[in-house]
């Protein structure tokens, strides 16, 4: 189905119809996203449905494309690792350690990302396996062009040389 | 450089299904939800939590248990030890009076909604710009710990050669006195045909066009590539038909020609470009302070239309006479402040966060005088292009430090049906030396390496011919030729270039 291709989701047989034939490119987005994490792509697929939902009720959404959820389900998730990150910081200061997702697998390039941060990893993801340009990561990390090219950069040294190493 | 591995995590598979029944839990939850059954956004039939969430509850119970630990261990981390020892200066640092030009400038009137709160320039903190080595604290610091990096800045001045950009311009889209969006009009030297590839064309006026709903973008033929008229960014994208009309309606006044025509109306205003000028300075990672500087000073109205790109919203109040606040979402607010006539004070702080303190606390002291030790992790100038081109696949640029011993590479690929061209930068990377061998090589996916010969001339330069390689040849650029070598996917990754008489490889 095409992203462009918009759907009426007025009517509970409009939403549903479009329910049945988006959820699988919006689950397989999250599920990118999340880098495999069943958990957390099912969450992100949930809220943006649920956040679909919402919107067609207050009258803001009366059509919608797959795009529309993919770009819904992308801010989720970097909604909340930001919240998380600043929890995270909060918790460095006084010595909690830090954490890692959960991997799902043991490939080579899964060992890669899992050394990285989860700013960086999100970052990668999004520029090189949703092949985002800078300017839309860094817009969706709300992040400037030229901290994201840096966060992009450090991550790219970082795999590198977390595969280096393995 | 190999980015090899790039390709790897583009073609990882991410093979994971839902677990069985979720699809149906979720359907069902959906019409629950249509129904007004539910009213909580908890996952009821799914009880998953992210696992941020669940390391942010752990987190909190190793908060617990290490605050009580340093409570326990150390009376002193009861003190914040990370506040400046130095009070900041309540003295405000200018630049010298030969700027006062601009400090005096009388503000013009605007077509926005008239300000809830008289404003005068007498209102501002200080008459004259504020000097460059500012940085904007509050005190006594609200949250601990406090932390500050360097401003970010726009991106390197010919950047925007390397990414395929010939020009932009920033527009206000203005309803009815407030904003309504922001539309970024970029030419692109993408050409039209490669642009488009695949996608059904229609006209706007006597203009070529693609309509974009998704990403709410007008996407012009232009002699020299493309206009795109986007309102938002991709990340906002959604099809805002408001938007999408705005753009529409630009490109219909506008079509390829300058802007300058419809700009200042009612309806379309240039966006006042603003830069960080101090290092943004965060409280607990809750609260950001930063003061960014107006290209010129800005009238209120712009101000308050600032305030509302800054925080993507248009849910913007006026609470001081040069001061706004912006709802940033349900979790956040920005407050834009306008301190000096072309510098401002951003603070981003959780909605329920008492900006008043905040301001009445604000103070501007040098970086040295504040005490604070700015992290700068932002990525190293490489120095001046040296060689750059382009060709009928996209545009390619090799820096490289004045001593040349750092070295980076930009391309910027031309996109079949992209509208936008592919960027990829690599660098600086540096060696002991400056290279001794002309030849840099950038592979910018598994397929495609793009050869080019610093300070070479075409006409010297020849690839040897592989089994599975072809290539565009190479073409003169300004500092050196260039050429985009394509293997399939049993060739070898080796590439052997002749320039003269000498061998290279990459």
């Amino acid at each position: 189905m095409g992203e462009r291709e918009q759907h009426d989701v007025t009517s509970e047989a409009g939403l549903l119809s479009f329910y049945e034939v988006a959820f699988d490119d919006v689950y397989r987005s999250a599920a990118r996203i999340a880098w495999g994490n069943r958990a957390v792509a099912e969450d992100l697929v949930q809220d943006a449905f649920l956040r679909l939902v919402r919107s067609v009720q207050s009258g803001a959404v009366t059509s919608v494309g797959v795009g529309w959820m993919i770009t819904t389900v992308r801010r989720i998730h970097i909604d909340g690792l930001r919240a998380h990150d600043r929890e995270q910081r909060r918790l460095r200061s006084v010595s909690a350690p830090p954490s890692q997702p959960p991997s799902t697998g043991n490939t080579e390039i899964v060992s890669v990302l899992d050394g990285l941060d989860d700013r960086e990893r999100t970052a990668l993801i999004l520029r090189y396996v949703e092949d985002l340009s800078v300017s839309n990561v860094a817009e969706l990390m709300a992040s400037s062009t030229r901290a994201t090219e840096s966060l992009l950069q450090r991550a790219k040294h970082k795999a590198r040389d977390n595969r280096s190493a393995s | 450089m190999n980015e090899q591995w790039i390709d790897r995590l583009r073609a990882e598979p991410v093979d994971i299904d839902p677990r069985p029944g979720f699809k149906a839990e979720l359907r069902a939850r959906i019409v629950a939800e249509r129904d007004g059954s539910t009213t909580t956004s908890s996952p009821v039939a799914n009880p998953h939590r992210r696992w941020w969430l669940l390391a942010a509850a752990g987190g909190c119970v190793a908060l617990l248990i290490g605050g009580l630990v340093v409570f326990g261990s150390d009376d002193r981390a009861l003190t914040p030890s990370t506040v400046p020892e130095q009070t900041p200066a309540t003295t405000p640092v200018t630049v010298p009076s030969t700027t006062a030009e601009t400090a005096s400038t009388t503000v013009p009137k605007d077509s926005g909604a008239p300000p809830t709160i008289e404003s005068t320039t007498d209102d501002l903190r200080f008459p004259n710009p504020l000097a460059v080595d500012v940085v904007a604290v509050l005190d006594p610091a609200p949250l601990e710990p406090v932390n500050a990096n360097a401003a970010t800045g726009d991106t390197f001045p010919d950047i925007d050669w390397a990414q395929g950009r010939n020009g932009s311009t920033d527009v206000w889209v203005i309803d009815d006195g407030e904003w309504a969006g922001t539309l970024f009009v970029t030419d692109f030297a993408i050409p039209w045909d490669i642009a488009t590839n695949g996608i059904t064309p229609t006209r706007i006026d006597d203009v070529e066009a693609v309509i974009d709903v998704e990403r709410s973008m007008v996407v012009l033929r232009r002699d020299d590539g493309v206009r795109r008229i986007q309102g938002g960014t991709d990340s906002q994208a959604g099809g805002d038909p408001a938007l999408l009309d705005a753009a529409t309606q630009l490109a219909e006044l506008v079509g390829i020609g300058t802007l300058d025509a419809v700009l200042s109306t009612n309806e379309f205003v240039p966006v006042v470009r603003t830069e960080a000028l101090s290092p943004s300075v965060t409280y607990d990672f809750t609260v950001e302070v930063q003061v960014v500087r107006f290209e010129r000073p800005p009238t209120i109205n712009e101000l308050r239309w600032a305030a509302a790109m800054f925080a993507r919203s248009s849910d913007v109040e006026q609470i001081g006479p040069w001061a706004f606040v912006a709802t940033q979402g349900p979790s956040r607010k920005r407050m834009l402040e306008l301190v000096s006539p072309v510098d401002a004070v951003l603070i981003d702080a959780l909605s329920d966060a008492d900006l008043d303190a905040y301001r009445n606390s604000l103070q501007f002291p040098t970086v040295a005088e504040s005490g604070l030790t700015v992290i700068d992790d932002r990525p190293v100038e490489t120095g001046e292009v040296v060689a750059r081109g382009e060709q009928n696949w996209g545009r390619w640029t090799v820096k490289r430090s004045s001593d040349g011993t750092c070295q980076s590479v930009t391309t910027a690929e031309w996109t079949p049906g992209g509208l936008v061209p592919y960027v990829l930068t690599t660098g600086p990377t540096c060696t002991e030396a400056p290279p001794t061998d002309p030849l840099v090589c950038f592979t910018s996916s598994f397929e495609r390496t793009v050869v080019i010969a610093v300070g070479v001339v075409a006409s010297s330069v020849t690839l040897e011919a592989q089994d599975g390689l072809s290539s565009t040849g190479f073409v003169d650029g300004e500092g050196g030729a260039a050429a985009l070598v394509e293997r399939s996917s049993s060739a070898s990754d080796q590439t052997t270039v002749r320039i003269d008489d000498a061998t290279y490889s990459c």
